[in-house]
């Protein structure tokens, strides 16, 4: 029966557990801080709607929460059983942030969380309001330190291999955490989760409003998710070209499979908006460049290359028998720790040692290994380009859908036009999904680009992984697939039923505009 | 504004959003017990990584091209 491959499915198990866990995670990031942008307005101008805005919004808030809290915590199971080399190996690194993860998530922001909601007729408007930004705050701090860890899994800085204990040991915390690709990463994600908070607000204000339902509710919602959304998605691009410079320094393998740039061509790159990559023959057909875009984006030049995979896999033959070099001098160094020479040829090519065990990984002894066995292993660097370079394109495709998305109804709201662009709302509406599979997409980009590596030249996957038996990993996931799916029926329907319910049912109140609210009370009613 | 309703909502969705964390925690807790408990973890140890990753654990320190 073991013939399943207990390393695919432990991949498959661990990104079908993220990608679950991140279905939540940035409508948390994005609606907490569409809730503390109500809140402020309405602690500014006193209008009582708004206070109705930040309550129902935080409701739908509080079903995601509740949903979505420990739903991470199966990773983290999986780091014992499944991946215990790995977690032995980057363990001293990895494990700082992950606990910071938790104390953050867990004390910050479920505390305020709890503030929140329980504390709407026991503080003071600018004391609640306080905890809203604070919830916000805790939740994207929490996102900071796991992208901390992400981060040093793409550009593992501020650590070196000690031969004695077997792993990675820190060298720098400064390095680690003020690593460039994990900032570059965490606001990059972050604007994203504003995206999809953002995209959440406007699909269901237009939904009210196509049913003429809640009107002086939504028109306003939709005005915050608009704006709101509008500077985010332009972050997102921004913060996004600036993570696609940084992949060119240190992944460039990365970069060239999401291009499908097979060869090294001429300065500047042309960009392939589109084409079909074919890695048999190493060809993208009906590709539809458009000159210099990728050269000005991957290197802020016009002088510089983009190196080609081809030239990428050369280089990786090269550091293959570099890193030969370093593997045959650890095994000298664990018998005689003493001899000098042997210490400097390790420090010499340690950089490289993780590229020698790229062969234990396609399964070829590095001691025995031939050229041929070499070139295979140096082949094997190259990722699943097809896979990244729709993947990336169908992200930055919905990126900018959803800047035309909030642009236009930007516009259409700042006009009050919105029985004149019906379409347009019914679009809104059935964009609900797009930010998810957009969030998902970039997921599968940064993971699926670093393979083979776990820690990106330092461990391959196929390494990383315990030798537990396929049944087991297979018996497992099954039972995540079970709870996960259950779990996603039932946030569905809650979700439904708030929805449709409505702020005025939810709330069991009129729920008035500023005018409305005058014309009924008097000039002199508060608003 | 009634105050009472909006109170009963209230408490539907926190007995709601209890229950299914409640139940959320005991599938947690099943799942960890079935499948990554401490019978299930791997006890990796410098040595058996040592043998993982480098298999043949002696050879003669040789020159490579």
């Amino acid at each position: 029966m073991d013939t399943l491959d207990p390393v695919l499915l432990s991949r498959l198990q661990f990104a079908l557990t993220a990608l679950y866990h991140f279905l939540f995670v940035p409508l948390t990031l994005g609606l907490s801080f569409i809730l503390a942008i109500m809140e402020s307005v309405y602690v500014m101008s006193g209008r009582e709607i708004w206070r109705d805005m930040t309550k129902f919004w935080g409701k739908l808030f509080a079903i995601n929460f509740a949903m979505g809290v420990a739903t991470g915590i199966t990773m983290e199971f999986q780091f014992g059983t499944n991946w215990a080399y790995y977690s032995h190996y980057v363990g001293d690194i990895f494990g700082v942030p992950m606990a910071l993860e938790g104390l953050m998530a867990f004390f910050l922001e479920s505390t305020f969380v709890g503030l929140f909601f329980f504390g709407w007729n026991k503080l003071s408007r600018i004391q609640h309001l306080g905890v809203t930004w604070l919830v916000a705050l805790g939740s994207n701090l929490s996102a900071l330190w796991i992208l901390i860890a992400n981060g040093w899994m793409q550009n593992p800085v501020g650590a070196q291999f000690n031969y004695q204990t077997m792993r990675m040991e820190v060298t720098s915390m400064a390095d680690v955490i003020l690593n460039p690709v994990a900032q570059a990463k965490f606001v990059h994600t972050v604007s994203a989760g504003y995206v999809v908070g953002s995209v959440f607000v406007l699909a269901i204000s237009a939904f009210y409003l196509l049913r003429g339902r809640h009107l002086a509710f939504a028109k306003r919602s939709l005005a915050v998710a608009a704006s709101f959304g509008l500077a985010s998605a332009f972050s997102v691009v921004v913060l996004g070209d600036e993570s696609g410079y940084l992949t060119t320094q240190n992944q460039k393998m990365k970069l060239a499979s999401i291009e499908a740039e097979w060869h090294t061509t001429a300065a500047p790159a042309s960009f392939t908006v589109f084409g079909i990559p074919d890695s048999t023959t190493q060809e993208t057909h009906y590709a539809v460049r458009v000159p210099w875009v990728l050269g000005l984006i991957a290197t802020r030049s016009i002088d510089q290359q983009v190196l080609g995979i081809d030239d990428l896999v050369k280089q990786a033959d090269t550091r293959i028998h570099s890193g030969l070099i370093a593997y045959d001098a650890l095994q000298t160094l664990k018998v005689s720790p003493l001899d000098a020479d042997v210490q400097t040829a390790f420090d010499a090519h340690k950089d490289d040692l993780g590229y020698a065990l790229l062969l234990k990984s396609i399964g070829v002894d590095p001691a025995k290994a031939s050229d041929a066995d070499i070139a295979r292993a140096a082949q094997h660097t190259v990722p699943r380009v097809a896979t990244l370079f729709w993947s990336f394109r169908i992200m930055v495709g919905l990126g900018l859908l959803f800047i035309f998305m909030f642009a236009f109804a930007f516009w259409v709201s700042a006009t009050q036009r919105f029985e004149r662009y019906t379409w347009f709302l019914r679009l809104c509406f059935y964009a609900l999904p797009l930010p998810w599979i957009a969030t998902s997409l970039g997921w599968i980009v940064a993971e699926t680009g670093r393979q083979p590596w776990v820690i990106e030249g330092i461990l391959p996957t196929q390494l990383a992984a315990s030798s537990v038996s396929g049944m087991q990993v297979l018996s497992s996931l099954i039972g995540f697939v079970v709870f996960y799916s259950a779990l996603a029926v039932v946030d569905f329907y809650l979700m439904r039923r708030y929805i449709l319910m409505g702020p005025e049912e939810v709330l069991h109140k009129k729920i008035l505009a500023p005018e409305e609210r005058r014309a009924l009370h008097g000039k002199g009613a508060r608003t | 504004m009634d105050q009472g309703s909006s109170l009963r909502t209230d408490r539907r969705l926190g007995r709601e959003m209890a229950i299914v964390m409640i139940l959320k925690l005991a599938a947690l807790t099943l799942l960890w017990y079935l499948f990554f408990g401490p019978t299930h973890q791997v006890r990796v140890t410098p040595a058996k990584l040592a043998g993982k990753l480098f298999a043949t654990l002696h050879i003669t320190h040789r020159p490579r091209s």
